[in-house]
């Protein structure tokens, strides 16, 4: 590795940092909703700080490790030098500078909008531009795995693209056609009226665009652990990937269905009909389609691992896997985490089912599995195996990779159950504090503190992993990193150009975003509603 | 045996047991989904 | 190797038509609640000004709580603003269709009443409507469930449940909390 090296180790870095920061916040507002007295607690620092906890978990951790792990791939599974490593530093610093820019607005109180913005609420311009920076930086990151990946293939005619890289491609693919909705909304929308340009705000418009990025962002965020899964996985546990053909499948059907669904997050809103919501909410039942792949093709994988090394029987290779190392470990407990957020999801994205869960802690229960279960315990497996070839020691204590992995599983799960559990009786979103002396709310004080205590897991769980990480510097020298990426059942000699790149595909995404978006967009053009005049919340009174 | 030798004899039974293991896991999740439809959504009446 | 790449593929293809058929069921369903149950979201694209909903028209404050048509359809307009609803407590009649409608003069808000479908988002520019028909009596909470400001955290009211008997509208049909 020439620079992905440097490149992955600043991106992580920023990304877990981040990361630390927006656990405590967020186990402090938990503590704030509990029936316990808590400190620091104003309308004001509450909202900003669910604002910082959103904005840092959302938007930088996941940018920074999407982009640092993309780095690693496109060397190391490419065997090249990285197009153009100038700019992708460029791009970190922009990024950095963005997020700065966001951090210092929010935490000086004039940013309390939360990440989704809430426009005809207006902050600081800054926090907004912060936010753009952030986003350009990852363009950048687009463009640059586009370009190694076309330059592979100049040099590699006829050849696949390996796994890794063509999945990470499709992720830079589906993130510059995600960003559209909210890229639109900012600068048309937003910005203009946090610069005092525009007074009035058309609300349907700017909620339908950002819903159009609100599903397939959390894909972007979800996509390097998918890679983990097909790449990295089966050899971390000494088998083979089971298909390769299939995951390449998987990753476009990731990038299909992804982007025409995000109605289903506004089934709730008045501003959109009923058949454009049923027809995005049978387009998103597809998206299950990929994920069940997933489950299905890393089941076989992990199979076959299992049954290599003496499991036997429907269910023996199971035990007989590796779970003393990590990367396989995060995986168990990840597809675990998957199936109690997937079963919140499929109850969320149910047309008519929405309204008995719609802004409940039902929908936070979800999101939370799925980010924290899927996604963030797969970027601690993921940071866990690429440091050793990052730092050029070997990890001092697996052992305290395992505990750390074990607590965050069973933090997540303490404090998402009695959420999922206080959604269906109504407990609502967003909120400060309850009001503990009404009856209906009093009943629900001591399913919170449980909840709190999950969180409290979580907080140790999220700070040993930056213990275990630094912990490497003691770790001793190892310069002959193990191979990470599995070998396929079959390694792919030639694959049809449909399943090499994404040209056919984006005809398609266009075709779709058309057919799914078209109207719901045109129609405030057609119908032109009365504008909400702006409310702005970073004025002193 | 060669691991060639190895792999050719595991791929005879995959993917039994992830068929099974998945199958399983989205029974439990219909019947979950089916539980929640009967039991909490219907019964909290219309909406239009 | 004896087990070819398309057998694979082929075991592949088959768990993917599993999957659609898994969540072919859930839309059956969906479908079913939809048109047997009357259980639809709240859709309802009637634009409304936001910055003159209280000058004029069926939101004026004069207009606002429960009211009886003279057919007998109950109907309920309330508005939602940073950071109370008008009214902030009403009243509605037992296992009988009525009518919730809302709108806002200021920024994005959202009802849910605690125990039942009711749920929906309000929107400055639309009058948000939802239909349903309360089954169980007594007092249910109606926060506001989406972030409208600094004040969000106190936003709520109050449905009072009646059986029909003690349901009793005025001269003008209209039935209020403090009237009881
Ligand atoms: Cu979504
Ligand atoms: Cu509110």
């Amino acid at each position: 590795m020439t620079h992905a090296r440097r490149l992955a180790l600043a991106h992580f870095w920023i990304g877990f940092i981040a990361f630390a920061i927006a656990l405590v916040l967020g186990v402090w507002q938990m503590w704030v909703r509990s029936p316990l007295p808590a400190p620091f607690l104003t309308a004001s620092t509450y909202f900003s700080s669910v604002t910082a906890h959103g904005t840092a978990m959302a938007y930088v951790l996941t940018t920074f490790t999407v982009m640092g792990f993309g780095y690693y791939v496109a060397e190391t599974a490419l065997a090249r030098a990285l197009p153009a490593p100038r700019w992708a530093w460029t791009g970190f610093w922009l990024a950095l500078a963005g997020t700065l820019m966001a951090v210092v607005t929010i935490f000086s109180g004039r940013a309390a909008v939360l990440f989704t913005f809430y426009p005809p609420l207006i902050a600081s311009v800054f926090y907004y531009i912060g936010l753009v920076l952030v986003v350009a930086g990852s363009w950048i990151w687009c463009v640059l795995m586009i370009v190694a990946m076309g330059q592979w293939k100049g040099a590699n005619p006829g050849r696949p693209v390996p796994l890794a890289m063509f999945a990470t491609v499709a992720n830079a693919v589906m993130w510059l056609w995600t960003t559209v909705g909210v890229t639109l909304e900012l600068l048309f929308q937003v910005i203009p009226a946090a610069l005092g340009l525009k007074a009035q705000i058309d609300v349907g418009l700017s909620r339908t665009l950002f819903s159009w990025t609100l599903h397939a962002v959390v894909y972007f965020w979800l996509i390097p652990s998918y890679i983990a899964f097909y790449t990295m996985v089966p050899q971390a546990a000494g088998g083979r990937l089971y298909s390769d053909t299939m995951g390449r499948l998987t990753f476009v059907l990731f990038l299909i269905y992804s982007l025409p669904v995000g109605l289903h997050h506004l089934l709730m809103d008045p501003h959109q009909s009923n058949a454009f919501k049923f027809l995005q909410v049978a387009l998103t039942a597809l998206v299950s389609v990929p994920t069940l792949l997933t489950v299905f093709t890393i089941g076989a994988s992990l199979e076959i691992a299992g049954r290599l090394r003496g499991g036997r029987g429907l269910f023996g290779w199971i035990g007989a896997l590796p779970w003393e190392r990590p990367l396989v470990l995060a995986t168990g407990l990840a597809f675990l985490m998957l199936a109690f957020g997937g079963f919140g999801g499929l109850v969320n994205m149910s047309y008519g089912m929405n309204a008995m869960v719609h802004n409940t802690s039902w929908v936070t229960a979800h999101f939370h599995l799925i980010f924290g279960g899927t996604v963030v315990i797969m970027y601690f497996a993921i940071a866990y195996t690429l440091w050793p070839s990052l730092t050029g020691r070997a990890a001092p204590s697996l052992a305290a990779q395992r505990l750390q992995l074990w607590l965050w599983f069973i933090g997540m799960l303490v404090m998402t159950l009695p959420w999922h559990y206080l959604g269906l009786l109504g407990q609502w979103r967003r909120v400060a504090t309850f009001n503990y002396a009404d009856p209906i709310i009093a009943a629900w004080g001591p399913w919170v503190i449980v909840s709190l205590v999950g969180g409290l897991i979580l907080l140790v769980s999220g700070l040993l992993f930056v213990r275990n990480l630094l912990q490497f510097a003691i770790g001793r020298a190892s310069h002959v990193p193990a191979e990470v990426y599995a070998t396929a059942v079959h390694p792919p000699l030639r694959v049809p150009a449909a399943l090499n790149g994404f040209r056919l595909w984006n005809v398609l995404v266009l075709v779709l975003m058309l057919l799914a978006y078209g109207y719901p967009l045109a129609q405030f053009f057609i119908i032109d509603p009365p504008g909400a005049l702006v409310h702005r919340v970073d004025q002193r009174r | 045996m060669t691991p060639e030798e190895e792999l050719e004899r595991v791929m005879r039974d995959v993917p039994r047991g992830a068929l099974a293991l998945a199958a399983l896991s989205v029974g439990l999740l219909l019947v979950g989904w089916f539980l929640v439809y009967l039991l909490v959504f219907l019964p909290r009446g219309m909406v239009s | 190797m004896a087990i070819g790449e398309e057998a694979i593929v082929r075991s592949e293809l088959r768990w993917a038509a599993v999957s659609i058929g898994v969540v072919s069921l859930i839309m059956l369903a969906l479908i079913y609640a939809g048109i047997v149950h009357h259980i639809n979201p709240p859709s309802n694209i009637e634009p409304i000004d936001p910055k003159t909903l209280h000058l004029s028209g069926e939101f004026t404050e004069a207009n606002l709580g429960t009211r009886v048509s003279a057919e007998g359809q109950v109907t309920s307009r309330i508005v939602a603003t940073q950071f109370t609803f008008q009214p902030r407590c009403i009243v509605l009649p037992a296992n009988q269709r009525v009518t919730l409608r809302f709108a806002t003069p200021d920024v994005i808000h959202g009802i849910l009443v605690t125990g039942t479908n009711v749920n929906t988002m309000i929107v400055p520019g639309y009058v948000s409507q939802v239909h349903t028909v309360f089954t169980r009596t007594g007092e249910l909470l109606m926060p506001c469930h989406e972030y409208c400001g600094l004040g969000h955290s106190e936003m709520f009211a109050t449905l009072r449940v009646v059986p029909a008997s003690e349901f009793k509208p005025d001269a003008q049909g209209r039935v209020s909390c403090d009237a009881r």
